[in-house]
């Protein structure tokens, strides 16, 4: 196999995949990426940790087809350190690669493409093209409150579902929700899965190089769809596979409560702000805060025995009578933090009953967050 | 002087009072002794009715083989029995039951009816035993079978009666023991009735593994199958992460008998290597088969011991059948695959992280070798040392080495060598958990021979503030150093001294902070834990728990401490209450190690990346902490060595 590669191109390539492959794996082929040759202009690389995978395309003037499997990592360093223009790679029979850019040159022991494991292909399926920035948002707007234990994967994960014009993505880490929903203007087919936290940080990974194209025509779609145990997410000529959770995410519509009997409308920042000035002195873990709303006024303090007490205060407008409620101050900040609309609105009901955050006059968010007894 | 009294022979109703002490210990013992008799007469269907926790009423009946008039009579006669004739019988007993002390015992402390017929005969035949009355038989007319009814249980012996526990508690035990003899004998269809309502039905199944899965919804199991000379081992067991402390979560059977055998529970700790804490076991349930003729039952008189002729070999057996199997786990698989998304616990990274890569086997395609054979690296160098001084805590501490000759080989994971401090625990409360269970604990594994001189703890005057972190190792412990000499923390040990001190202070003060879940967690319970969480509902609420049963298999957790909300809660919930049944109902003296338990969830682990302002903040904190040199488990947390002595081994 004999190729020749803008290094450019080739970095953008190399730096979409090489973080999948897997740097500890016991499964030693994993480490590696694959490079495979498609026609004579294009060159198809991929690396999975057998959950995510990517698959990416660069264009290459192909010499000699083939395909290899070479350690993703070193690879990717020795390409950095080339000098900018062209790379020039040959494969010899024993699979060791070598990699040249004007006088520099590296030797790279290889491994056979063949003993690549096969990775997902979404086949026939057809994907669905959804704006990137909307998905974006719904990323933005829950992905805080993913449980991280992976001993728990009905929590440690995302629940994306697509209605007929209808986009929606839940996650809980049982203690707080977070649900976003987009309006599409085009139909399209349905869907509910469960992503894992970790393929979610990979379309977020994704979704932040689309950002950082900075294209004037906005951020443009992405395609999405299910095959099999797996969701594929495709942009240009990227995919990310990632193996879906098989779990049943809890029914979040039950949490959600449906009325509220106080009402108040607060300045976000001012409020994001206070609350990270009071949980300074708030017991490390348990992080509790007490919130007073009355009439006007909003009152947040927090003490610890160990070491003393902060107060704050805030104007804000509240209907319904008065009422102290303690929280977790990082699942309060966590959501005024992802939004940033200029007000919020926190609906409460009793000391507690589930406290909602929701962006006012809007349906596309709403956070709930258990109270804490303090 | 008093005149010493002569000795008599005891009048034969005595004597079977004496002998229902030992078989007759509370209605569970009751249930299995009369199921047992059941499975013996080749029934299809067990209907077990348990009315007042079993006091009040309790009823066995079943479809078998039945008795005729002359063995009915016989039967309620001590040392009367139809399945051994003579003491060499005794090796090779194939049936559960041998003594012929079970129903005169029971009928000795109870009013017994037993109603029977067989296939052949048109009627059935009734006797009776009240206490010590003679058993008085009339026709009667039933269906094929054994009805055993047992009314007014110790109603001549109120001593006994006196230590049984709450009726809730009872019928637990007596549903627990109905599903340990259903598991084996998926061909029998089991019903279990209280107070007149049928709570659960073990519908006749083909395989044993069917069975299995219908006791652990729960979990997802492995299932083991295989033979090794002629021991044959089944097992289905869980990933280390559902592993619960204690061994009441997993079931041993050989030849079909429920035992707690510690080798054989050592052997299943040992297939799992360095994934499972000290005394915790997996869920789930292994059956061993060995030839009878290899196996003596007449060990305990309720027979919950055996011993094996050939030991050694059933050992090796089991182990290397488990330790196969358990290779190619889903859970073990997925390890290999994923690193990243390993279990959190104690050891995984052990394993990961300080294994060299075994080159690729010439690009062999499915290198999936969770063995590598060659790990003589990765053995510590010394020895844990002994904790030294004593605390409050934990009394007594001990390390007993186990018997090493095949540690070597039987140590997957070449990790055995991390010698282990264990807590012995205070006696526990025998009636409630039998007293081998936390035998298991009071071993810990091979010690290598290699042991530097080394110093528990640090010299006065010096601080943990005071200690400059250098770096993690291992993920598993901090390296510092000082003036004087190089430090390490078990960071695991450290984080959760810390994390029980927080808790104990603010349950101290009456200010442990409580989260409500906003997503309830159930979670499968047995019907003993179940009553034990309404039993200490106030206790349990006093430390920040919310456990509210929602079935007689199910609990819902709907609070936890805020201290501990990183911690998965029903992991949380089960071992904690784990830890109240093995303590009793005693609560002030199950506290301490009811926190230690909940400390050790909400900590760091072993295996978790600490950035170096959480380790610097971690070993500040522990200076304000009692006994900062040791974990609530009595383990120490610390090990240093002098420069001088670092020296003197580098021969500078």
């Amino acid at each position: 196999m004999e190729f020749v590669v803008s290094k450019r191109e080739f970095m953008k390539a190399l730096g979409r995949v090489q973080s999948v492959a897997d740097k500890r794996s016991a499964m030693p082929v994993l480490t590696n990426m694959l490079i495979a040759s498609e026609g004579s202009s294009s060159l198809r690389l991929a690396a999975t940790d057998l959950l995510i995978s990517i698959t990416s395309h660069t264009a290459a003037e192909v010499r000699k087809g083939g395909s290899v499997a070479l350690p993703a990592r070193s690879l990717y360093e020795m390409v950095k350190n080339l000098p900018e223009g062209e790379v020039h790679v040959t494969i010899a029979p024993n699979y060791s690669a070598r990699v040249s850019g004007g006088r520099r040159r590296y030797d790279l022991v290889g491994m056979p493409g063949e003993d690549f494991p096969a990775l997902p292909s979404p086949g026939q399926t057809e994907l669905r093209d959804i704006p990137a920035d909307a998905l974006s948002e719904l990323v933005g707007y829950t992905s805080f409150s993913m449980s991280t234990d992976d001993t728990r994967p009905h929590l440690a994960g995302a629940l994306f579902e697509a209605d007929a014009n209808i986009l929606r993505m839940v996650t809980t880490d049982g203690h707080r929700l977070s649900k976003a929903e987009k309006q599409m203007t085009e139909q399209g087919a349905k869907l509910s899965i469960l992503i894992p936290q970790k393929g979610i940080n990979e379309i977020k990974r994704l979704l932040d190089e689309i950002k950082s194209e900075k294209s004037p025509d906005g951020l443009g779609v992405v395609s999405l769809g299910r095959a099999g145990s797996n969701l594929f997410v495709k942009r240009d000529e990227t995919v990310v596979a990632v193996k879906l959770i098989d779990a049943t995410f809890p029914p979040y519509a039950q949490v959600i409560p449906a009325a509220s009997e106080r009402k108040a409308r607060v300045n976000r920042a001012e409020m994001l702000s206070a609350m990270r000035a009071v949980s300074v002195v708030a017991s490390d873990r348990s992080s509790g805060v007490k919130l007073q709303f009355s009439r006007s006024k909003l009152i947040i303090s927090s003490e610890n025995p160990d070491l003393g007490a902060g107060t704050d205060e805030m104007a804000i407008e509240l209907t319904g009578s008065d009422l102290t409620v303690g929280f977790n101050s990082k699942y309060v900040m966590d959501v005024l933090s992802a939004l940033s609309c200029e007000d919020v609105i926190v609906e409460l009901s009793g000391e507690l009953d589930p406290g909602v955050l929701r962006i006012p006059d809007s349906d596309e968010f709403v956070g709930v967050v258990m109270p804490m007894r303090i | 002087m008093k005149s010493l009294p002569s000795i008599a022979l005891l009048p034969p109703d005595v004597a079977n009072q004496i002998a229902a002490g030992e078989v007759v210990e509370r209605p569970a013992s009751i249930v299995k002794e009369l199921v047992e008799n059941s499975l013996d007469a080749g029934a299809r269907t067990i209907t077990v009715s348990v009315d007042g926790g079993g006091l009040a009423r309790l009823s066995v009946t079943d479809d078998g083989g039945g008795m005729n008039r002359e063995d009915l009579a016989l039967s309620v006669v001590r040392h009367a029995t139809s399945k051994i004739r003579s003491a060499e019988d005794l090796f090779g007993v194939a049936s559960y039951g041998f003594r012929g002390e079970a129903l005169a015992s029971i009928g000795s402390v109870s009013r017994l009816t037993l109603t029977s017929r067989t296939a052949d005969a048109d009627e059935g035949w009734e006797v009776r035993l009240e206490g010590n009355a003679s058993p008085q038989v009339r026709p009667v007319g039933c269906a094929v079978g054994t009805t055993v009814t047992i009314e007014d249980l110790f109603f001549n012996t109120p001593a006994r009666r006196k230590f049984l526990r709450t009726v809730q508690t009872e019928w637990a035990a007596c549903a627990d023991v109905v599903a340990r003899l259903a598991l084996p004998r998926p061909n029998v269809r089991f019903v279990l009735r209280k107070d007149g309502k049928t709570l659960r039905e073990y519908l006749r199944r083909d395989t044993i593994a069917e069975r299995v899965q219908e006791l652990w919804s729960d979990d997802t199991l492995t299932s083991i199958d295989g033979y090794r000379g002629s021991v044959r081992v089944q097992a289905f067991l869980g990933p280390p992460e559902r592993a619960r402390s204690g061994t009441a979560g997993i079931a041993v059977y050989v030849n079909q008998r429920f035992v707690k055998d510690k080798l054989l529970l050592r052997a299943i700790s040992q297939a799992y290597g360095s994934t499972l804490d000290g005394g915790r076991y997996p869920p789930g349930a292994m059956l061993i088969e060995v030839p009878a003729a290899q196996l003596d039952v007449n060990v305990h008189p309720q027979k919950a011991e055996v011993r094996f002729a050939q030991q050694n070999e059933v050992f090796s057996a089991v182990l290397t059948l488990l330790r196969d199997g358990l290779a190619t786990a889903p859970w073990a698989r997925s390890l290999v695959g994923a690193p990243t998304e390993r279990a959190r616990d104690d050891g995984w990274d052990a394993r990961f992280s300080g294994v060299p890569y075994a080159p690729a086997p010439t690009h062999a395609p499915r290198p999936y070798n969770l063995l590598p054979s060659d790990l003589g690296e990765t053995r510590p160098l010394f020895e844990r040392p002994r904790a030294e001084s004593t605390d409050a805590e934990t009394p007594e501490r001990s390390v007993i080495t186990a018997a090493s000759e095949t540690a070597d080989e039987v140590d997957p994971w070449g990790l055995a060598g991390a010698s282990i401090a264990l807590r012995a625990l205070p006696t526990p409360d025998t009636s409630v958990v039998p007293a081998p269970e936390d035998a298991e604990r009071e071993y810990s594994v091979y010690s290598p021979a290699v042991s530097l001189p080394s110093d528990v703890g640090l010299p006065e005057r010096t601080t943990f503030a005071s200690l400059r972190f250098v770096a993690q190792v291992r993920r598993m412990f901090f390296v510092c150093e000082t003036d004087w000499g190089l430090v390490m923390l078990d960071q695991h040990a450290a984080a959760e001294r810390l994390v029980f001190d927080r808790l104990r202070r603010a349950y101290a003060l009456r200010d442990v902070r409580v989260q409500p879940l906003l997503v309830h967690e159930t979670l499968e319970a047995s019907a003993r834990e179940v009553a034990l969480a309404e039993e200490h509902r106030a206790a349990l609420e006093s430390i920040g728990f919310e456990l509210t049963p929602i079935g007689p298999n199910t609990l819902a957790v709907r609070a936890v401490p805020a201290l501990l909300v990183r911690a998965d809660p029903r992991r949380l919930a089960r071992d904690v209450l784990a830890e109240f049944a093995r303590q009793g109902s005693d609560f002030s003296r199950a506290l301490d190690l009811v926190l230690a338990t909940m400390a050790c969830h909400g900590s760091i682990r072993a295996g978790d990346d600490v950035a170096p302002e959480e380790a610097r903040a971690l070993l500040a904190s522990l200076d304000d902490c009692d006994f900062g040199g040791h974990c609530p488990h009595g383990r120490p947390v610390v090990w240093s060595m002098k420069w001088s002595e670092l020296e003197r081994k580098v021969g500078r």
